[in-house]
């Protein structure tokens, strides 16, 4: 026995040793940025998972409490569920919306001559690249009578008093969705039009010859299928988008909307974490947020197998 | 408040019961103070009141009013007599910033005169002196309603001082006053020469009532018109010719440097630093080097520079200049003077054309020979003054059109309302066939003006002055189109107004000015291209050694030194490390080190234990969230503290309050104060006491600008509400901030009125108020005070028009109106994690202190314009800031009546929780009660949630 374990130790050694002559260079060359990701992405979502059972005023050393953050979110705030209807509603509709939307438009880009479809990715793409550029919309929802949707409705007599699109809450959730769906088209797009430009053409022959009768079979037979990475990368950065617009939201909509008829998740934690100060409870909601993420990343996978059958 | 207006009052009657002359007098200023909403706009110009009185004699009389034998207006304390004041001979009469003046006189020969001060610009607040002229209690043209004497400014130092780093420091721009005549002349420079005021024979009463600025006057005098006719060049080159005078030889060439001026009209002209040119004097690659003066800052009519400059050989000198015209198409215009007088008439019109780079000419006649001067050996005064030059013949008239223009705006205004159906028949020609008139005259006379101008410049037209005639040709072809028009027309004005301003500035930056024989070959303007990329390459490399950031900085290693921290500008920054070095270091041997920092820095560095000594410039909140923590100092364990408290306003103080500690010493203030267009609420008759009080403004003004589509402009803030709850009586906490105040009956009653003012006379929820205050939409608004001079320079085509008061009040049980508003600070903190605590201390009263704070507004506003007027929060500093003492008057008046709300720990949710029961009432039209009830409710639960969680009962 005695021999054996130390002849397995050996020969891990030597697996070691053997393992770093063969991979050595690889992991020297991705070590940079795992250190960089390790420092300052998983110890931080660690500690704000630590961080999440104490108390913590960021000046005062944190106390530990236990799963009374939890229990408060749950059980007492009365904000997390609208925080939370809002988020689902905003990433339902938005998320798939904004991903169908992307690949439906990269598809019939894909149609076009070469250089026009260069010009109006870049059209599509432009709200992404240029990060303030949807306070645009501050102006055409603005309340004055001179805003520009305003100033249209008034100007073609359909309303009769200027409406206030960014704070009346019957309007909020409306607009909110319009300007999420027009910044939906971030790198997903990107990707598809990527993906459908690396098509192998010579499927689609077999293809016709195997008998697809017309492009939407092409499409969901062969196309999809075969860019099953560009979907599911497309999938992610959607989700992961959706989930994350309180920014926009809150330039455009003010922090905290109109009684909280835009309050998400995101606003629930920068509310708790960047005002009040209670680090504890923000990580809370914060790891909450990270796992419905994470669970809708996989049923998102799970959906994407289906793609094509 | 109510004791001094009696008192005043009585003291009044008193006066007017004792002395007949000045009874007179107490009419005149309060004709004058009627004259404030009648405005200056209605008046005569100047060129009409020439052209009325343009058959007058100029009579060779002289009419002496001295000093010491005129009676003097209300407030007799503030003047006091001098006799031969520095220098000059005979008793002269200090009048302060708001002591008018009044003489009475005799005239013999009815006729023109000129008017000549003789006066000491006494220091005061640094802006140039002003003035308004009555003869026989009114004023006789718009110009005579804002004289200005100017004050004489010079470098503090010959050559400016180098810091640490081997920069040169700015200078500071020191006053250098002496005894001074001056004409009255047209302030806006359109009209040539001193101003004529018409006498008829017999008694008269001329009164000098104060703007600006306090004066040491010595007499005024109506002299004869000035008769020196100045010859032309040909005419007195021919002269020289006859006498027989040479130009100088090369050798007797002097160079005068710009930024070495020995006199000045203004502490705005201060060097400027210039490193876009290896050909700029003193050039260096990487140093700061102020090697030039002038730029934006010398551009505004009746700014003048001086140069003494010794000659050591009698001849003829040409002039010539290296300096820099990439402000604005077309060319700048300088006014050449010699010994204070212009040596020939063209030297009114010394041209400078556009120019993306530095250039070099001589001062030459349009056929490209210089000019030339004769100089006597000895020393001599070169002067140059913004002038219009040629401009000025229809400067004066466009200035009128705009007016006009905007007249024509508001006409049809008053028929279509705020947003005009465009295909509704409004019948322009029936309701306002007036207007439409002058709407043809108008379009007759943009098209002289373009005319005109083009026959200076040159060129096919002037798209902002052929926008507007294009577009009341088509409106006055086709009278149905206006109400679709009439927002295009709106934009075409203010671009008509913007091309205007345009035109009357006249930018220059100068390097040198050359005195030397015209054969002299002026030296290259810009370098080669060699020389360029040397000087590009040298600046790209030097760009990795210099430390910008470190500028000015003169602390030494041997001080003790603590670090502070701003947030705000880099101007601010570099000019507190001026006065830092100059002021606090000289004095008290301690450094400071000032750091540029954005504003969310504080709490992580505070967290890491690394933050600064001091952070200056933190809002009420951000300061008192870090309070409550524990991270601030707790000032009261200073003594002085209650000394340095006197120097603010009670409510400025309130904010850094909490549990009976002080957190921090304020240092900006602003409060919500009322704009109003005079000329507008002068067309619909209402007179200003109106303005006064709610009741009046909701049951008298607006349903008279609502009739003509005009309403009143306030923002759905909690700023704004509050002042409707203080003035009920509400407050925003109850028992010291553990309760919100906002479901008391005093607080409901407020939001009662304040959301009435929407769900029910139908004011604007969202405006912008710069745009609609021009237009005449909102004559009435309701802004923070820090918006009048974002008015005042971006708007100039109101200017005059328009006016600043303490906000509406409401009546209170005992009779008198209470104005309350609410007063919001920022302020400097100490950080409790300081090792040197009494530094810091030394360091922060020092900061707060008026002098300072006088100081640092002065100069803020000479470097960035009078837009960066600096609001302190300081008493006394306040008064010294350079507001026109009416406005100062209001500003005081609203500060003495202010309100503030203490900071509580979870106070965030109040403005939220208000926002939320605001929305409820104004867009859902829920019960007031109900939701401010359920707003207290949620504000009550995070209060004492935070209090729990700070340990605090």
């Amino acid at each position: 026995m005695k021999t054996n374990v130390k002849q397995k130790r050996i020969g891990r050694q030597g697996g070691i040793v053997r393992f770093f002559a063969k991979y050595g260079e690889d992991y020297l060359f991705i070590l940079p940025y795992m250190l960089i990701f390790t420092v300052f992405t998983v110890v931080a979502v660690l500690v704000s998972f630590g961080l999440s059972f104490t108390q913590f005023d960021v000046i005062r050393p944190p106390v530990f409490t236990g799963f009374n953050n939890y229990i408060r979110l749950f059980m007492d705030d009365a904000l997390f569920p609208v925080a939370l209807k809002n988020t689902l509603i905003l990433s339902l509709i938005t998320g798939p919306a904004g991903f169908l939307l992307s690949l439906l438009v990269a598809w019939m880009l894909n149609e076009l001559g070469n250089g026009l479809r260069s010009l109006l990715t870049l059209f599509f793409y432009a709200p992404v690249i240029s990060g303030g550029a949807f306070l645009f919309w501050q102006i055409i929802y603005s309340g004055d009578s001179y805003g520009l949707l305003n100033g249209l409705l008034l100007g073609l007599g359909i309303t009769r008093s200027p409406i206030q699109w960014l704070t009346d809450t019957r309007y909020m959730m409306g607009t909110a969705i319009v300007v999420i769906l027009w910044m939906s088209f971030g790198t997903g797009f990107l990707s598809f039009i990527a993906g459908f430009k690396n098509m192998d053409t010579r499927l689609y022959e077999a293809g016709a010859i195997d008998g697809i009768k017309n492009r939407y079979q092409e499409l969901w037979f062969i196309t999809l299928p075969s860019m099953r990475q560009q979907l599911m990368f497309g999938a992610v950065m959607s989700i992961t988008g959706s989930f994350g617009m309180g920014g926009v939201i809150t330039s455009l909509y003010g922090f905290p909307s109109t009684n909280y008829a835009l309050h998400t998740l995101t606003h629930l934690m920068e509310d708790y974490g960047g005002i009040r100060f209670e680090m504890g409870y923000a990580s809370a909601i914060s790891t909450v947020l990270f796992l419905i993420m994470m669970f809708s990343n996989l049923a998102v996978n799970k959906l994407l197998t289906k793609v094509g059958s | 408040m109510l004791r001094s207006f009696v008192v005043l009052f009585m003291v009044l009657v008193l006066a007017l019961e004792q002395c007949p002359v000045w009874s007179v007098s107490a009419d005149t200023h309060a004709t004058s103070i009627v004259e404030g909403l009648s405005g200056d706009w209605e008046m005569d110009s100047y060129a009409t009141y020439r052209k009325n009185h343009a058959d007058a004699a100029c009579p060779d009389a002289e009419i002496v009013l001295d000093a010491d034998k005129s009676p003097v207006l209300a407030d007799g304390a503030e003047q006091s007599l001098m006799v031969d004041y520095k220098g000059e001979n005979g008793t002269s009469i200090y009048l302060s910033e708001t002591a008018d003046i009044l003489w009475t006189f005799e005239v013999e020969a009815e006729g023109l005169y000129n008017l000549q001060f003789r006066y000491y610009p006494v220091e005061g607040g640094g802006n140039a002196i002003e003035r308004r002229l009555l003869l026989d209690g009114e004023v006789p043209f718009r110009e005579a309603g804002a004289l200005s004497l100017d004050r004489v400014w010079t470098n503090s130092q010959l050559e400016a001082p180098y810091d640490q780093a081997g920069n040169e420091v700015l200078p500071t721009q020191i006053e250098n006053p002496a005894w001074v005549t001056q004409y009255a002349e047209d302030p806006a420079g359109l009209s040539d020469g001193p101003l004529c005021f018409f006498l008829s024979a017999g008694t008269h009463t001329v009164t000098l009532s104060a703007l600006k600025e306090p004066l040491l006057l010595r007499r005024m005098a109506f002299v004869p018109v000035s008769k020196v006719e100045v010859p032309s060049y040909a005419d007195l080159n021919a002269q020289y010719k006859g006498l027989g005078h040479q130009p100088v030889a090369d050798s007797a060439a002097i160079t005068l440097q710009g930024e070495h001026a020995d006199r000045k009209s203004s502490q705005m002209l201060y060097p400027l630093a210039d490193r876009t040119s290896p050909t700029v004097s003193q050039y260096d690659s990487a140093k700061i080097r102020y090697n030039t003066i002038g730029g934006t800052q010398w551009s505004f009519a009746g700014q003048w520079i001086e140069w003494d400059c010794h000659i050591s050989e009698s001849g003829l000198y040409a002039l010539g200049a290296h300096f820099k015209q990439n402000f604005k198409d077309g060319v700048s215009i300088r006014k050449l003077t010699v010994d204070g007088e212009a040596p020939f008439s063209e030297a009114d019109n010394w041209t400078f054309p556009y120019n993306g780079v530095w250039q070099t000419s001589w001062f030459e006649d349009p056929e490209g020979n210089p000019y030339e001067v004769y100089l006597e050996e000895g020393e001599h005064t070169i002067r140059l003054q913004v002038g219009m030059g040629r401009y000025s013949s229809f400067m004066a008239q466009a200035q009128e059109l705009l007016l006009g223009l905007n007249d024509i705006y508001r006409a049809i205004m008053v028929v279509v309302g705020t947003s005009p159906d465009e295909y509704r028949d409004y019948h322009f020609d029936q309701m306002i066939p007036d207007t439409i008139e002058d709407m043809k005259s108008m379009s007759v006379e943009l098209k002289k003006l373009e005319k005109a101008v083009l026959a200076l410049e040159g060129g096919e037209t002037i798209a902002s002055v052929r926008q507007v005639y294009d577009q009341l040709d088509l409106m006055t072809e086709d009278v149905d189109t206006i109400a679709a028009r009439l927002n295009q027309f709106k934009t075409d004005t203010a671009a008509y107004g913007t091309w205007m301003n345009g035109l009357m500035s006249q930018p220059l930056e100068l390097d040198w000015l050359l005195l030397a024989p015209k054969s002299t070959v002026l030296p290259k303007g810009e370098a080669g291209f060699f020389g360029t990329l040397i000087h590009y390459i040298k600046q790209f490399i030097s760009s990795f050694f210099m430390d910008y950031s470190a500028l000015g900085k003169t602390a030494n290693d041997t001080y003790e030194s603590i670090t502070v921290w701003m947030t705000s500008g880099r101007d601010q920054a570099q000019i507190l490390r001026q006065r830092i070095a100059s002021d606090f270091t000289a004095k008290n041997g301690i450094g400071a080190d000032l750091q540029l920092v954005s504003a969310a820095a504080l709490l992580p560095a505070a967290l890491a234990g690394r933050g600064p000594d001091v952070s200056l410039g933190m809002t009420q909140e951000n300061a008192m969230n870090l309070a409550f923590r524990g991270a601030l100092l707790d000032l009261t364990r200073f003594e002085e503290l209650s000394n340095t408290s006197n120097e603010f306003y009670e409510h400025s103080l309130i904010p850094f309050q909490f549990e009976g500690g002080v957190y921090g010493l304020p240092e900006t203030q602003t409060y919500p104060m009322l704009f109003y267009r005079k000329d507008i609420l002068k067309k619909l008759d209402v007179s200003l006491d109106v303005l006064d009080r709610w009741d009046t403004i909701l049951g008298v003004l607006l349903p008279k600008l609502q009739k003509n589509s005009l309403s009143i402009g306030i923002m759905p803030t909690i700023q704004n509400y509050l002042s409707f709850c203080y003035q009920h009586g509400g407050a925003m906490y109850e028992q010291d901030g553990r309760m919100s105040g906002l479901s008391s009956n005093e607080a409901i009653a407020g939001m009662e009125i304040f959301t009435t003012l929407y769900t029910q006379y139908g004011l604007p929820l969202s405006f912008d108020f710069a745009n609609r205050f021009r237009t005449g939409e909102l004559p009435v608004a309701i802004v923070d005070f820090t918006q009048y001079n974002l008015l005042h320079m971006f708007a100039p085509e109101i200017k005059g028009l328009w006016g600043m008061l303490p906000i509406p009040g409401t009546l209170q049980a005992d009779g008198t109106v209470s104005h309350a508003a609410v007063n919001t600070v920022t302020g400097s903190v100490i950080l409790s994690q300081s090792q040197k605590p009494d530094t810091a201390w030394k360091f922060l009263q020092w900061w707060v202190s008026a002098e300072t704070q006088a100081a640092f507004g002065k100069e803020l506003e000479a470097v960035v314009g009078s837009a960066a007027r600096y609001n302190t929060a300081n008493k006394y500093a306040m008064k010294q800031i350079q507001w026109d003492a009416e406005v100062l008057v209001n500003l005081i008046k609203q500060a003495e009546e202010l309100k503030a709300y203490t900071e509580v720990p979870g106070g965030y949710f109040t403005a939220r929780h208000f926002n939320f029961a605001f929305r409820d009432v104004a867009y859902d039209g829920k019960d007031v009660r109900n939701s401010m009830n359920n707003a207290a409710t949620g504000i009550n639960r995070e209060l004492l949630n935070k209090r729990r969680e700070y340990g605090l009962d």
